[in-house]
């Protein structure tokens, strides 16, 4: 599953682990239809205290995992 | 990188001050009949007892959005535990990317858990609608709210 997947259209940019979630242009439905995702695909979901602290591709990842 | 955070009103009023003429023009309706006169008196003592629930987002400690409601028991459901009824809510919008609007709802819901709420009330205006985003976060549209201005 990757990020463009998920919310569905192309991004246009070269993706690394530190890009911005912001600098892909995500709106607020696509973070939460990220994290729904993540909580689909692994079964665990993030707290909530933990989500203001997702700024990045990698921040993303790493939840995934 | 934006934080969200309770505050006490006295400590971001100033703050808050700066921002609400652009949160007003941007939202308010009947603006020729009805200017902008936030009642801050009553929003500090709503603070200083207990009432009112306030959260900030910051980017690098500068304010950029808040949020506050009203706490209290429901008037029908006296039992039934602490109610959220929001009051305004509003992030800049240059600041609302990278899903920032999600989050700092999510931060206000987290922060009202905290302090024992156990429902919360949103609206959203029908010309900037916010509904697709409430409901992904898990909340139901209720109720609709007419007004009417009743002038001569």
């Amino acid at each position: 599953m990757t990020i463009e997947d998920v919310i569905e259209r192309e991004t246009g940019q070269v993706v690394n682990e530190n890009t911005l979630l912001e600098d892909l242009n995500i709106d607020s439905l696509e973070f939460v239809d990220l994290l729904l995702a993540i909580s689909n695909e692994t079964g665990k979901s993030v707290p909530d205290s933990k989500v203001s602290e997702l700024n990045t591709v990698g921040d993303i990842a790493r939840v995934a995992e | 990188m934006i934080t969200f955070q309770r505050e006490k009103w006295a400590d971001c009023v100033d703050e808050m001050r700066e921002i609400w003429p652009e949160h007003w023009a941007a939202l308010a309706l009947n603006q020729n009949e009805i200017a902008l006169g936030v009642d801050e008196p009553k929003y500090a003592n709503g603070d200083l007892a207990g009432v009112l629930h306030l959260v900030t987002a910051r980017v690098d400690g500068v304010l950029v959005g808040y949020y506050y409601g009203m706490l209290m028991q429901h008037l029908h459901y006296k039992d039934a535990g602490l109610m959220c009824y929001t009051d305004v809510y509003y992030l800049q919008p240059k600041y609302r990317r990278g899903g920032a609007g999600a989050k700092f709802l999510i931060a206000v819901m987290e922060s009202l858990k905290v302090r024992g709420v156990v429902k919360l009330y949103m609206s959203t205006k029908v010309h900037q609608d916010n509904g697709a985003l409430f409901e992904r976060l898990g909340m139901k549209c209720t109720d609709r709210i007419f007004t009417k201005m009743l002038g001569d």
